[in-house]
């Protein structure tokens, strides 16, 4: 009788190197929330991925790192438990839940053994619509969070990517902090985070994806009672678009660190754009590759001159842009910046050979099995499908489509992507040689809002 | 919100499901839940984990296969059993040094090629040195297994180092430590708490190695290290994934068959007795907000080997460590909130040694000795009123199911049967890990708690900001201090 209530749509993949068979199924439940699902037998295990697309973007201005906040209340006590009964609950029964809030998501997963379902999910349906925002819970969730906000200020990864935060976004709120800030963390009650939820955690912000041991007609009825209670659309208006800056910028702040930390980001392409493997292919012989990269290869292999350096392409839904990271000594860091610069123009004028076009289209296709070995590796897979709108049967497509890469698509992208003279190039360490960058002077008492002025008020 | 194990101890805590580091422990709430409701792991105990087969081949390799179909997938990972506690005194970080020396080349395949051809055929790959052992695994789609073998196999006999490229790999190492070690002073502070705790034996040497003995580590070290080190008869094979042991065998008998097996030294581990000390070791570093302590010690000889104690230790591990409905998070987080963090832990990754630890993070404003003193206060508590049989049940539930997640992994029960036959437990006692541990009874639990939760001896260590003047400081340098 239940199949009368739910839709089930059957579609299979191949996969072209090995004729791995991936059955992807779009469950629609009663009151029409849909999940994607692959139902596997061979392990008791079930992994639930949501995804809201809202996040810390969307915190209201006045009280930036609401979105963090609730995420992290939801499972300190919901319904009928309070925090401690709930941790116990999830903990005996080996069920794993994650509640996160980042810039453009507000999401989690569930992992459990098929035999404690029931209960999984009636505990993420508490979390989700029932939190308790007990006094106490709030309490330790305020302290946490403020004391790892400060501890964050500190650490020399969040400072210099605070400084690429600043110079690329500005005013928008993606500049900031998603933890917050120490004054709005101070404040946040417990109304604050329930408007929050009733705005934002909505029926058409919200993605489902489950793999594991369940069947597509147990899994609809789910659905409803997991989500069903959420209102249907949210009333706010998202955030505004991002403009990214027209010009370079480089700025050194003084620290005392065994390496000088280096982050550089310039724009990047959208997930959807028909170039897009062709920008994959691009970064990964440029520096995404580990070894395969250049600038490993340049700055490791021939130089010894760090331990590692990556560069990354990372599409949003305000910007996408492209980061490279990596940590050196400060007499080596004009040496890297160059060698930074040199290999992308090198790309861009000699373009790539044929041969690492090849090697790279065939690492590209052949190691997405690799993701598809565990339930969760799997569910985050459909995910990405779902979050960036790329159709149930993208995984038909994709080999086709990273074959269809030309060098020409290579050399068009690199001409369109390698700006060195947009790059935001930040630096952290002590006595760097970089006489032309800004100086961004390091705060007398080395703590959190001073550091964050200054650095504000240089970029 | 966060969960922050300080991870003093070991550059790679292996996913191991036995002691992992998994979620909780447990006041009876089953008010609502009744515990007779649920489906007990420990009533169905399963005959194994990871349903293994094994065979050797005549020069002395150890194949482990391990069947998992999920995926056309395999993992192939090939470990000796030499690690960085085997480094010369003077040679610091040798073991990890030709770790990264053995990506440099053979004939065959020269520099840079093996991870080349991996990524061409679509496959990752790795490789991570620990105390005891030094690993090297590709994952990749399972019609190559048979290469992967070929490459590996080359690797083991015929390494060529290039001195140009030893040097420059060198300073790498040195960015490592600067990066992974020097940059972080939780890390800085578990390597100066094991070269104290651990004096005398080869654990007390951080495996990356002393900045000063690895500035002087040359190619010659690195290849007496290979040849001395490097043979078949002192390897273990396993493949795990989509493959039978009759598919394995054939490609194994071809590529790795024809390696002459050689004679391997025994390895030395000190057995030096545990520190007759109590001490303490304060850090200060700017980038800290927040002061953390971690008390470590030793325990007693009679857990390192798998027996009662052994699965007992592990049981109380799940009824004490970090997670939030735990005595310990639950008093001292939740409801005294004296604490930001609180964790038990257990380091097994060694030969011969258990390493105990508590370690915390107290609230803003709350002094870290009001802290230690209510954490003393808890474990009085605890061995006093002992555990009830429905945390006993508890522990071992999670225990269980964390053995079937375990199995939710391509890469993981490879690293698991590493570490684990490395420390001197068989295939048997892997498989045969949920039935011992759901033999464990109260009383094995409470005699092992008394053992090892007030230790006469051991040492205490301190993070604090720059700005805290209370604690007595130690000597800045103390890293420098601790070097031979």
């Amino acid at each position: 009788m239940r199949k009368l209530f739910s839709l089930v749509i059957l579609m299979a993949f191949c996969w072209p190197v090995t004729g791995f068979a991936l059955p992807i199924q779009r469950v629609i439940s009663p009151k029409g929330i849909e999940a994607w699902l692959v139902t596997d037998p061979s392990l008791p295990v079930i992994a639930l991925h949501f995804n809201f697309r809202t996040g810390t973007v969307n915190d209201p201005e006045k009280l930036p790192g609401t979105a963090r906040f609730l995420a992290n209340i939801m499972t300190e006590g919901a319904g009928k438990n309070d925090a401690t009964n709930f941790a116990a609950l999830l903990e005996n029964n080996s069920i794993n839940m994650n509640i996160a809030a980042d810039n453009e998501s507000f999401g989690g997963s569930l992992k459990t053994l098929s035999a404690h379902r029931d209960l999984a999910f009636s505990l993420l349906q508490d979390a989700l619509n029932t939190p308790r925002y007990d006094t106490k819970a709030m309490e330790l969730v305020r302290s946490t969070m403020l004391s790892d906000l400060r501890q964050s200020l500190l650490h020399p990864q969040w400072q210099v990517a605070h400084m690429s935060r600043q110079s690329l976004y500005g005013h928008h709120p993606l500049a900031g902090n998603p933890l917050g800030t120490l004054k709005a963390l101070s404040i946040i009650k417990a109304d604050d985070l329930e408007q929050w939820r009733r705005d934002e955690l909505t029926l058409n912000h919200l993605l489902v994806t489950v793999v594991g041991d369940i069947s597509a007609d147990e899994l609809a009825e789910r659905l409803d009672r997991i989500f069903g209670n959420l209102a249907p659309v949210s009333q706010k208006q998202d955030a505004a678009p991002v403009t990214l800056p027209d010009h370079g910028n480089i700025a050194v702040m003084s620290r005392d660190l065994p390496q000088a930390m280096i982050q550089i980001a310039l724009p990047g392409i959208s997930r959807k754009d028909p170039d897009w493997f062709a920008a994959i292919i691009l970064d990964r012989l440029y520096g995404s590759g580990g070894f395969q990269s250049r600038l490993m290869q340049k700055i490791r292999v021939e130089r010894g001159l760090t331990y590692g350096i990556y560069s990354q392409l990372s599409p949003g839904q305000y910007a996408d842009t492209i980061a490279i990271a990596t940590s050196t000594k400060s007499s080596a860091v004009p040496d890297i910046l160059t060698i930074i610069r040199d290999e992308m123009i090198r790309i861009k004028t000699d373009g790539i050979t044929k041969d690492e076009l090849n090697d790279a289209q065939s690492y590209i296709s052949g190691s997405f099995a690799l993701s598809m070995t565990s339930t969760d590796g799997l569910a985050q897979i459909l995910m990405a499908l779902r979050r960036y709108d790329l159709g149930i049967d993208y995984l038909d497509r994709r080999n086709a489509l990273i074959e269809a890469v030309t060098l020409a698509d290579i050399k068009r992208v690199a001409e369109r992507l390698y700006k060195p003279e947009l790059m935001q190039i930040m630096v952290l360490g002590k006595d760097v040689p970089l006489p032309d960058a800004k100086k961004i002077p390091a705060p007398q008492t080395p703590d959190g809002p001073d550091l964050v002025k200054a650095i504000e008020s240089v970029l | 919100m966060r969960q922050r194990p300080p991870q003093p101890f070991l550059p790679l805590r292996p996913l191991l499901f036995c002691l992992g580091g998994f979620v909780l422990a447990a006041p009876p709430v089953w008010a609502e839940n009744p515990p007779t409701t649920r489906p007990a792991l420990q009533q169905n105990l399963p005959d194994g984990v990871f349903y293994p087969k094994s065979f050797t081949l005549e020069n002395g390799l150890q194949v482990i296969v391990i069947p998992m179909n999920r995926a056309p997938v395999v993992n192939h990972m090939i470990w000796y059993r030499v690690g960085a506690a085997d480094d010369p005194r003077g040679k610091s970080g040798i073991a990890h040094f030709l770790e990264h020396l053995m990506f440099k080349g053979t004939p065959k395949v020269p520099d840079g090629q093996f991870s080349k051809i991996v990524a061409r055929l679509g496959g990752e790959e790795n490789a991570f040195t620990s105390y005891d052992i030094t690993a090297f695994f590709q994952s990749v789609p399972k019609e190559y297994l048979g290469k992967m073998m070929e490459m590996e196999a080359d690797r083991m006999v015929n390494l060529t180092l290039d001195p140009q490229v030893v040097l420059s790999e060198r300073d790498v190492i040195r960015a490592e430590r600067g990066q992974t070690i020097d940059q972080k002073p939780n890390r800085r502070l578990g390597e100066m708490m094991d070269a104290a705790l651990l004096a005398g034996t080869p654990y007390a040497t951080p495996v990356i190695g002393w900045d000063k003995d690895m500035a002087g580590l040359s190619r010659e070290d690195a290849l007496a290290f290979y040849q001395r080190w490097y043979a078949p008869n002192n390897a273990t094979l396993i493949v795990a994934g989509d493959v039978t042991l009759d598919e394995v065998r054939p490609l194994a008998e071809k590529y790795y068959g024809p390696l002459i097996s050689r004679t391997v030294p025994d390895p030395i581990r000190h057995d030096n007795p545990p520190p007759a000390f109590k001490t303490t070791i304060t850090l200060r570093d700017e980038q800290l907000k927040d002061p953390i302590f971690i008390r470590a010690s030793i325990a007693p000889d009679s857990v390192d080997k798998p027996g009662n104690e052994y699965y007992a230790l592990g049981i109380l591990g799940e009824i004490l460590s970090g997670g939030k409905s735990s005595v310990l998070y639950r008093r001292l987080v939740q409801e005294e909130r004296l604490a930001n963090f609180i964790d038990f832990s257990i380091n097994d990754n060694l030969i011969g040694v258990t390493e105990i630890s508590f370690s915390g993070e107290p609230a803003t404003g709350v002094p870290i000795e009001k802290l230690e003193a209510a954490l003393n206060r808890e474990i009085d508590a605890f061995l006093k009123k002992g555990i009830s049989d429905q945390e006993l049940f508890d522990a071992k539930e999670r225990s269980l199911a964390s053995a079937i997640y375990a199995r939710d992994s391509l890469s993981a029960p490879s690293r698991v049967f590493a570490f684990a036959l490395s420390q001197g437990n068989s295939i048997e006692d892997i498989e045969q890990w949920p039935r011992r541990v759901a033999a464990v009874t109260k009383e094995q639990v409470i005699a092992i708690a008394h053992q090892v939760l007030k230790p006469e001896y051991g040492i205490t260590g301190y993070l604090l900001p720059t700005a805290d003047a209370k604690k007595t400081d130690a000597k800045p340098s103390t890293t420098k201090g601790m070097k031979k």
